[in-house]
């Protein structure tokens, strides 16, 4: 066994290309860790003409909202009219004495009602019959997880696509007829395929772990990982075994960098009101893994994160069957030249 | 001349039929369009919710107030919906109970907004709508150029890296470099291949996502972006597919170049995020450019076609030297 892992890590640390890349996450967590704030928050945006609200008025918005001012109203359309953000141009109109709210119309209801509220302020209803407050410390770092979580998948990813083209450049090396000939049993020939890949992934996603993760994290996110890990390598030998060729190797590579990286993205963004869907996400593999990390991120405990853990155990039961029913060598799907 | 030119292409296409990328690339405009249609554009951000725990009167109000039966209840779906806000009345007044939302203004927005939305009467204000354009179609239109965009930039590169290993496979290379055949042919009829896809491409997602009206008034300046990139993908892909010895390592830099070119563009022309470095960016004046186009803004300057034009060039006569390289190698 150590024979082989020898003979493999020898052979794939000769492609300089692929050692780069598969560093690539390293760095990318390397900047995160110096680089980035610790707080990433969307404030909204009011877009005012100079001279045209009281000084007083001004310093009131300036507590709710990022100020930005124009010299005249036109510039000051033109400012809502770009339509990137939501920046809500505001007026004071001497004649009828009201405040104008120049709006793109393409606002959500949370910014319309935002509106509703700065109008309060501004005249001066809400400093009337104060409430106390209260303000309970949350994590509010969602933007933060998010890049951590995109990080981590970003090495999963690479881990698994390593394992489909070391068994695919097997097979068009004609390496893969032999081992159907090898007395092997088809688990150990998928340990002797994954080992590497999987190795390599615990690695590098513990590095990751270790730069950008609080050390009371990592009681949870290390055996996390460890799963996740052999869940990547699972997807990986069944694609690799699928493919007969590069062609279609390349073709599900797509696929799994859309589903691996791009469908948490989707569900990560997903409003607040479509929550039910949320639950057929985990149908798709990477979602329980993706979710698992940005709630340990978040500082979950285990109660929150196990479901993802047996969601995950289920899928690699259901992809090692999978592999051992028609996949394995000599099996009914086994492809190669 | 013009008639090895159109076999070389027929073969090109023949390839691609072959290798049924057509297929991949209607499944994934139907998936596109599927999420676009009911999943996308459905989604505006409501207020928050605001639950309420009166301990005077337990009397029901408002649609977006929830009443809740004790202050522990209160925490608790605080805890579980973090950006809603709590309300406690009681004889000593009322409190108002939010998470932190990691910004002071944020905090100051969500006391009014809960002060108001318990019973206050608003303010007396008016709204101007500046623009033509609904939440909805803003969605479906944003949406949409962030495909066409990803089809065309990582996709397209993917496609000719696959259709050029499959024919250095087959052998093809080595026979075009014994034929009569010019080799400026060859590079030329994978942009015509490519270009014929994409264009296809886009005006189906064009009609099945968009208002037809409104598509009709952006079809021909968004074709003309199309005609920009599509060759401008094809020959980088095309370059990179020449440089790199087998499709393994070819795959790494590609997740390199999407990874590190393609998504933080998205990131920051899409949401209010700024960051003034992502100007370096090749991808993002590409993108920008796109973006506007579909929203049927300024067209770009001539100094950008320009700078395009120059890089086609460059570029085509780098990919004509490294094939001239590469038949002779083979």
């Amino acid at each position: 066994m150590l024979d082989i892992l020898k003979l493999q890590l020898k052979n794939s640390l000769r492609d300089k290309i692929i050692v780069l890349s598969i560093c690539l996450p390293v760095v990318v967590a390397l900047v995160l860790k110096f680089y980035v704030p610790s707080v990433i928050v969307l404030e909204p945006q009011l877009a005012v003409v100079e001279g045209n609200l009281a000084g007083e008025q001004l310093e009131q918005l300036r507590e709710l909202a990022q100020i930005e001012q124009y010299p005249t109203v036109a510039d000051l359309k033109a400012r809502v009219l770009n339509n990137t953000d939501e920046v809500i141009g505001v007026v004071y109109d001497n004649e009828s004495s009201k405040y104008n709210f120049f709006l793109e119309g393409n606002e959500t209801t949370l910014t319309h009602k935002l509106t509703a509220v700065m109008a309060s302020v501004l005249s001066g209803n809400a400093s009337s019959d104060p409430a106390e407050s209260e303000i309970l410390t949350a994590n509010h770092d969602q933007m933060i997880s998010l890049i951590i979580a995109i990080t981590m998948m970003m090495a999963l990813y690479l881990g698994s696509t390593f394992i489909i083209f070391t068994m695919v450049s097997e097979k068009e090396e004609g390496i893969a007829v032999l081992n159907q000939i090898m007395p092997i049993s088809p688990t150990q020939y998928a340990v002797q395929k994954i080992i590497l890949g999987f190795l390599g992934t615990v690695v590098i996603t513990f590095v990751i772990g270790f730069m950008l993760f609080s050390s009371g994290k990592l009681v949870y996110l290390l055996p996390f990982l460890t799963i996740a890990a052999a869940y990547v390598s699972i997807i990986g030998l069944v694609v690799g075994s699928l493919a007969p060729d590069l062609v279609v190797a390349i073709i599900t590579t797509k696929v799994v960098l859309l589903v691996l990286i791009f469908v948490p993205i989707i569900a990560f963004i997903m409003p607040p009101n479509l929550e039910h869907i949320k639950a057929f996400f985990n149908l798709i593999p990477s979602y329980p893994i993706f979710d698992g990390i940005i709630a340990i991120s978040n500082g979950s405990n285990l109660t929150r994160i196990l479901p993802n853990i047996l969601i995950m155990v289920a899928h690699i039961a259901a992809g090692y069957g999978f592999y051992f029913a028609v996949l394995r060598p000599g099996g009914r799907f086994y492809s190669s030249k | 001349m013009i008639k090895q030119f159109l076999a070389v292409l027929r073969n090109d296409f023949k390839a691609v039929f072959r290798s049924k990328q057509y297929l991949i690339l209607l499944g994934s405009l139907l998936l596109y369009s599927f999420y676009i249609n009911f999943i996308y554009s459905q989604g505006d951000i409501p207020g928050y919710q605001v639950y309420v725990y009166d301990a005077l009167t337990q009397s029901g109000s408002a649609a977006e107030i929830t009443q809740v039966n004790s202050e522990q209840g209160l925490y608790d779906m605080l805890n579980m919906d973090r950006e809603a806000i709590g309300v406690v009345k009681s004889k000593s007044g009322s409190k108002i109970i939010y998470n932190d939302t990691g910004s002071p203004r944020l905090n100051n927005l969500k006391y009014y907004y809960a002060w108001q939305a318990t019973g206050r009467e608003s303010a007396d204000y008016n709204t101007q709508i500046l623009g033509s354009i609904t939440q909805s179609e803003q969605k479906r239109i944003e949406m949409t150029s962030v495909v066409v965009f990803f089809e065309i930039t990582a996709i397209s590169f993917l496609s000719i890296a696959a259709l050029f290993f499959k024919e250095k496979q087959m052998g093809i290379i080595k026979v075009y470099s014994i034929l009569p055949v010019k080799k400026s042919m060859l590079v030329l009829s994978k942009i015509v291949v490519f270009l014929v896809l994409k264009i296809c491409f886009v005006l189906l997602m064009g009609l099945l996502n968009l208002d037809i009206a409104y598509f009709q008034q952006i079809v021909l300046k968004v074709m003309t972006q199309i005609l920009v990139l599509s060759p401008l993908m094809v020959l980088l892909g095309f370059m990179c597919s020449l440089q790199y010895r087998n499709f393994k390592q070819f795959v790494f830099a590609y997740t390199v170049i999407i990874v590190a070119f393609t998504s933080p563009v998205f990131l920051f022309v899409n949401t209010q995020l700024n960051w003034r470095g992502i100007r370096y960016f090749p991808t993002y004046h590409l993108y920008n450019n796109l973006r506007q186009v579909f929203f049927n803004r300024a067209t770009p300057s001539a100094g950008y076609y320009l700078v395009c034009g120059a890089t086609l060039i460059i570029l085509y006569l780098i990919n004509l030297k490294m094939i001239n390289r590469e038949m002779k190698r083979s």
